[in-house]
């Protein structure tokens, strides 16, 4: 099943076009890992796939409800500092549009699960400006997660993450994607993992360079 | 104690306390919102909308709340609005409305005559103006603000943290900020009836600083 159909998508700021003649399919199920140099268009595409940028020309479809999409941006750490507990900033992430503002006794377990998954039960009610810049990521990551998505879109997640915890989180996004068949598309410069998880890769510089399994992709 | 008792048997008391303590809950609702959302300056700018509406008002011989609260709507929208497609922080589109509307509320000020205490009871704030239907009308706005505030709770909880994501999750971001924006709007011109546009603004203030 296709669940997004990007057709020649061409997104510009002012007089700078960002990306051009941008075309893919994703089904249900894959892992797909957007990778390209600094500056070569993966955010302002996932921007656009998420809606937070609107297209020039072409068009995105969508053939999933829009609840089931979550979004992990690539975020400024340092301006995180709002009178929040960790607990309070997950669960904000569980939101569908149509439903009453009140969680539910499942919302409440699955907090519970993606807190133990991320390890990050010991920073649930500690505030979220007082956290250091990798465990404000996790709370961050933990808040896509709370969602359940069946498209999970995440913007280089894993910087500012330290080693283990890059392994652990890649390593949470293969069982969601494997036992939940949850479609993950990421922007990612974490080249070593990749050939551990071997995704289908999406190589960009402002078009897509390489669409194609990993092992038939010879670098930038 | 006998003076707080006597003091207490005036009916302007009665009404400046009701009063008092209906726009103090909306206003501790919606300041920490407000001021995490740089939106600090927002109570003293619509104040001076508001005081250009209450000159309008007089011009006109219509009631000054009645007047004011669509106008100060609007310039709450429309403060948003801009804000939101320029990408500049609120605090910079909101004092050039507040100094148009305190610019434009001074112009009709000198174009008409009957104005005196009125005015400035309005802008600095006076307990005498107020009247019966003035308590209930803030009263009831109160209700209406602490409503939206349940309500939306969660949902004005994620727009403030995290907008992008809101929008992202399709969260309906345009709405609920109009429907803050009138929130504000609501608040603004209570307080402004009460005890004058500083007072609000001071609250904010004070808002930012318990955060």
């Amino acid at each position: 099943m296709t669940l997004l159909e990007v057709e020649n998508l061409k997104v510009s700021y002012s007089n700078h076009t960002a990306i051009e003649n941008i075309n893919f399919v994703v089904k249900e199920g894959e892992y797909i890992c957007l990778v390209g140099e600094n500056g070569s268009g993966k955010s302002t595409l996932i921007k656009t796939i998420v809606g937070l940028v609107k297209p020039e020309e072409g068009k995105i479809n969508l053939n999933i409800s829009l609840d089931e999409i979550s979004y992990f941006a690539q975020t400024n750490l340092k301006d995180l500092n709002f009178p929040a507990t960790s607990k309070e900033i997950i669960m904000s992430g569980v939101q569908k549009h149509k439903k009453l503002p009140f969680y539910t006794k499942n919302d409440k377990q699955i907090y519970e699960q993606v807190i133990k998954q991320l390890k990050i039960q010991d920073l649930e009610n500690r505030r979220i400006g007082d956290l250091s810049g990798g465990q404000k990521q996790r709370v961050l990551i933990a808040r896509s997660l709370i969602r359940q998505p069946k498209l999970l879109i995440l913007d280089e997640p894993s910087t500012g993450l330290d080693y283990n915890i890059t392994k652990e989180l890649y390593r949470i996004l293969e069982t969601q994607n494997k036992e939940r068949k949850m479609t993950i598309i990421m922007a990612t410069h974490d080249l070593d993992e990749l050939n551990e998880i071997k995704p289908r890769i999406i190589s960009i510089a402002k078009t897509v360079k390489y669409d194609g399994n990993i092992e038939g992709w010879k670098g930038f | 104690m006998k003076e707080i008792v006597d003091l207490l048997s005036y009916t302007f008391i009665q009404r400046a306390i009701l009063c008092g303590i209906a726009i103090s809950f909306s206003a501790a609702l919606i300041g920490v919102i407000l001021t995490l959302k740089n939106y600090s300056m927002i109570g003293h700018g619509l104040g001076e909308v508001g005081f250009a509406a209450l000159t309008l008002a007089v011009l006109l011989n219509l009631p000054p709340i009645i007047v004011s609260i669509p106008i100060v709507i609007i310039a709450a929208i429309i403060i948003m609005i801009i804000s939101q497609k320029k990408g500049e922080s609120a605090d910079i589109i909101i004092a050039l409305v507040a100094t148009g509307a305190l610019a434009l509320g001074v112009i009709i000020t000198a174009f008409t005559s009957g104005f005196g205490t009125d005015t400035y009871n309005y802008m600095f704030g006076s307990i005498l103006t107020m009247t019966k239907s003035d308590v209930i009308l803030s009263i009831i706005l109160t209700i209406l603000s602490i409503g939206i505030y349940i309500v939306f709770y969660n949902r004005l909880f994620l727009i403030t943290f995290d907008e992008k994501y809101a929008k992202a999750c399709r969260n309906k971001c345009y709405i609920i900020s109009v429907s803050n924006s009138i929130n504000n709007s609501f608040s603004s011109c209570c307080w402004n009836e009460n005890d004058g546009n500083n007072a609000y603004f001071k609250f904010n203030c004070f808002s930012c600083n318990y955060c």
